[in-house]
Parts: structure tokens; sequence; C-alpha cells
């Protein structure tokens, strides 16, 4: 949705059926030129929901579906899972060997201490769900995409009016799906040189000093469903308080002794405690590689053929 | 301008920086609290009377904790309507199934714009109503700041309006009672309101869980280890699609 020259509908339209889309619904109006809100963007993707109506409406990772996808499940009155993965599992339908697939929705409770579970063939109604940021899966589909225009709504009222906008310091956290935290704004460039160095996108990097202990790191509350990882040159330190509650959190300590009971118990919310002795930060850019999923399922693959 | 935060029992930081922003708010505005539930909420409502609330409510209901979204949204809708909001706060997720999703509902049921994970509110000066006549044709609005697609965004919102307060707002200097305006003893009881009050039908609320989908506990306690291999299992993302 929005209004875009004919080259760049090209190259939209072309990404969106590369990345498995058959059909595109195509909305263009001024009103949607703005930051994607309920009252500019709402109407037309309810519009779009009412032309196919859906099992399950996706959100992309990130600002758009918190703002969007609560709102539309209302009108639609449909389930909502926010920050949730997609799981697909043998489906019973042809006795577990087949093709088929059952996909269920799995999102952690805020709590972070169970997780649910949505299976939308057993719902009488839509979801609408907000995709947890996750590496890019590999493109599957093709430039061939069924292209239909849909007419968008003019909103009603008084608009919402932009009254100035400046780039926001902490935008990748947004979309982010890997934290790393080390102890001091020194080491910060060379943990991203060797997040770089190994092509790993969607991995932020700052420092506890930036993050601790107020005012920055409620900035992580929804960044990082993967995995957050502090350094410290001494004692393990916790970020669990602002992660999400899909994310694994771990903390790496370079101190020389492992950490004591007293330490572990304080360290609310870290899933894992790696006492690398004196490895450190050398040590973190080792495993970094080993943090993506869709690598991880590469090799997994390879190392079987 | 009268400003509505909705809480819950166990008040979630998007709801407390939501007092703190409609505190800050000053000039002519009148803070109220309200909760759905039991008497569990009035916990939450006191504290949000030491934290800037003028005055607090609660929509007696005990099925209301656990019903889902769309009609809790409901519900906290017919109770802003017969309170007279203006502006209607509330917390970006709660503390326990965080899906963020109260402010939508409450929003539709209003018929009110919306804007989700706000990071600042004030007043719009521009706007203000200089009349009630004004202020009934809605000319009032508010300004926010908001984050997305790489941009920090202020925005000026027209009223009525529901927004979310971003859990990345902090507000550990919540307003005390000493530095709030005085509030008479009447104020500072709790207003209980029943559904009948604001005009819905109790047999309309009913304990639903299925939206929200199948519940599996999965304590996580923290290992420790001396190995990368298992560091970095212990944190890798599910594969997913």
């Amino acid at each position: 949705m929005g209004v875009l020259p004919a080259d760049g509908l090209d190259a939209l339209v072309g990404g969106l059926g590369r990345g498995g889309a058959d059909t595109v619904l195509l909305c263009q109006s001024p009103t949607l030129a703005g930051p994607p809100l309920d009252a500019t963007h709402g109407a037309a993707i309810a519009a779009a929901a009412e032309r196919i109506p859906p099992a399950l409406f996706l959100f992309p990772a990130g600002d758009v579906g918190p703002e969007l996808g609560p709102r539309l499940a209302a009108r639609l009155g449909a389930a909502y899972a926010p920050a949730a993965d997609i799981r697909l599992a043998p489906s019973a339908r042809d006795g577990g060997g087949g093709p088929s697939r059952r996909l269920t929705l799995r999102r952690w409770r805020a709590a972070r201490d169970a997780y649910r579970t949505l299976d939308p063939a057993e719902l009488e109604r839509p979801v609408i769900v907000t995709l947890a940021a996750r590496p890019a899966p590999e493109e599957s589909g093709s430039d061939d995409v069924e292209i239909q225009m849909i007419a968008c709504p003019e909103p009603s009222g008084p608009a919402i009016t932009e009254l100035e906008a400046e780039p926001d310091e902490d935008a990748d956290l947004e979309l982010a799906w890997g934290l790393v935290l080390v102890s001091r704004e020194a080491d910060v460039p060379a943990v991203r040189n060797s997040v770089q160095a190994v092509g790993l996108d969607g991995v932020a990097v700052r420092s506890l000093d930036q993050t601790t202990p107020a005012p920055a790191m409620p900035a992580l509350q929804r960044a990082c469903p993967g995995f957050v990882i502090t350094v410290d040159a001494g004692r393990a330190t916790t970020p669990a308080a602002g992660t999400t509650p899909a994310t694994r959190v771990g903390a790496v300590t370079a101190a020389a002794a492992p950490p004591t009971p007293d330490e572990i118990a304080a360290l609310t919310g870290v899933d894992v405690i790696w006492s690398t002795g004196d490895g450190g930060l050398a040590a973190v850019a080792a495993i970094l590689p080993e943090l993506d999923p869709t690598r991880a399922a590469a090799n997994k693959t390879s190392g079987s053929t | 301008m009268k400003v509505i935060v909705c809480v819950r029992s166990a008040l979630a930081p998007g709801e407390r920086a939501a007092l703190a922003l409609a505190a800050g708010l000053g000039g002519d505005v009148k803070v109220l609290a309200l909760a759905a539930g039991d008497a569990g909420c009035d916990a939450a409502l006191r504290a949000c009377l030491a934290a800037g609330a003028g005055y607090v409510a609660r929509l007696e209901g005990d099925a209301l904790a656990s019903a889902d979204f769309h009609t809790l949204g409901r519900a906290l809708a017919a109770a802003v309507r017969h309170l007279g909001g203006d502006l209607v706060l509330t917390g970006e997720r709660s503390i326990d199934e965080g899906l963020g999703a109260i402010t939508g509902s409450l929003a539709h049921h209003l018929d009110a714009r919306q804007v989700a994970r706000i990071e600042a509110l004030a007043a719009d000066a521009e706007t203000q109503p200089a009349s009630e006549s004004d202020r009934t044709a809605g000319a009032a609005a508010v300004t926010v700041i908001v984050r997305g697609g790489g941009l920090k965004r202020r925005l000026r919102v027209p009223l009525p309006a529901v927004l979310s307060v971003s859990d990345r707002v902090m507000s550990p200097s919540l307003p005390t009672p000493s530095s709030v305006p005085s509030v008479s003893p009447v104020e500072r009881e709790i207003r209980v309101l029943s559904l009948t009050d604001v005009g819905l039908d109790p047999g309309l609320i009913r304990r639903r869980d299925v939206l929200l989908g199948t519940l599996e506990l999965a304590p996580r306690p923290a290992t420790v280890t001396g190995s990368a291999d298992a560091f970095a299992r212990a944190l890798r993302p599910p594969s997913t699609y």
C-alpha cells in the first residue's frame, strides 16, 4: 500500500513474488504515503482481508504489526499473536510421511514462564500474526505474480498529521534478532567487526554502558527475539529485564572463577551462563555464526547428505 | 481534557509510564485510572492514586480478568463512554500474556483514532479547545512521539484517541502523592461500576481463552556451561518455516 512510481512497483511486486506471494493486492492512495497508522492504513488493510478472507494474516516483524494488527483483529473478530514463530510439522492427514505439513504458531508469554501454541485449523476464525524477527528465509517464489487492485477507503474525521521526523538511532534494534552487549564501550567496534566479518545481518551490538541502568535498557524490550548475550570481563551480567519473552538470554563471563550459586540466582531471566575463563570477546566472536538458525539448518542438511 | 489510563491488577511498565505521561500533561487535565475485574485490581488502583491519578474506578466483573481482548475492549469502551474520557492511555502490553491487543480493541469499540507504542505525550497547544463547544467538536489534540520505519516521528493526534504507551518509556520517577494536586477523601475512594451501570449485559462477559492457544509451561532455569557448543545450542533460535 502506498504511492510508488512504476519502476518501484515492479521491484516491490517482484520481490514479493520471489518471497513466495502468488497474488499481490495493490492499493494506491496519497493518504497511504505517511507512517502506517490505523487511521490511514487500517481501512485498506481491512479491505484486503475482505477481498481474500484470510486464515492467517501475517505482519512482518517491526513496528507495523503492533500498530495495525490488533485493530484488524478487532474488526475481524480474530485471534492475535504477537512476536510469533511459524512452525511446520508433519501432518496426520497423510500419515505423517507425506508432504503435508501442519502449521502452528508459537509465542512466549510476556511472563517468560510458558508459551502459547495456536493451531489456526482449530479456530473458527482468522489469526492475525506479527512475526518475530528472524533471519530472512531463502527466496523460493518467482516473479510470476498476479496483481489485483483494491479501492482505498478514504479516512474519515480529522487526520493524524506528522509534525516532524528524525532518524531513530535505535532503529536497528527494531528488526534485530540478536544482540550482543559488551561491558565496555571501547569493545563495541571490535564486536561489530566480528559480526560483520561472519556476515550476520540483524545482530546489533551495544555496550552495557549504553543500556544500563536506565533509560536505554527498555529500548531492548521488543528487540532481539533470537538471543541476547552479555559479555562482561568481570562477572556475568543480566540483560533480561529488557528482553522479549522469546529471547534466549546468555551471559558470558571472562572471570577466572565460574559464577557462584548466589550469582546465578541473581541473574534473573538468563537461560545460560558461559564461563569462558580468559576467552571473553574472542570466544563469543567465534560462536556467533552458530547462532544463525538458517545456517545451523543448512549445516545440518549438508552434514546428513 | 479528561485522560483515562487503563490498568491491570499488576501494573505493567507501559501502564506506569502511561500514568506518568498523563500526570505530566499539566494544565486543566483530569487523570482517571480505570481497571476491569474483581477487587484484586484495587491495589493497583491505589498505586495509581499515589502516582498522580486524580480518581480511580473499577469496572466490576469476576470474569473480566480472564476475558479475551475483544470482550475486555468492549467492556472498557463502555466504561470509558460512561466516564467521559477524551484521551485513553493503555500500556503497550500486559506483563502476563503480553498480547498488546487491548488498545486496538478499545479503539475499535470507541470508534476512536489510535496510535500504538507512543514514547512521549504533550497537549497540543495549537489545538486546545477554547470552549466546551470546541471540545465537543473534537478540536483538541495531543502530540506524541513514536518510532517506526527507521524514524522517530512527532505526530499530532486529534481527540478522542486511544494511545498505548511503550514499555521503552522509563517511569521510575512516578509522581509521589505529595507532588500531585491534593485529592479529596471522596475522590480517593475507588468508584466501582457494574456492567449494568455502563450499559452492558453481564451475560456477555465470559471466561474465554481459546484465542490465546494452548499453554505449555516452560520453566527456564539458568544453566552454567564451560562449553562454546553448549552455549550456542542453548541460545540458537528455532529454525522456523
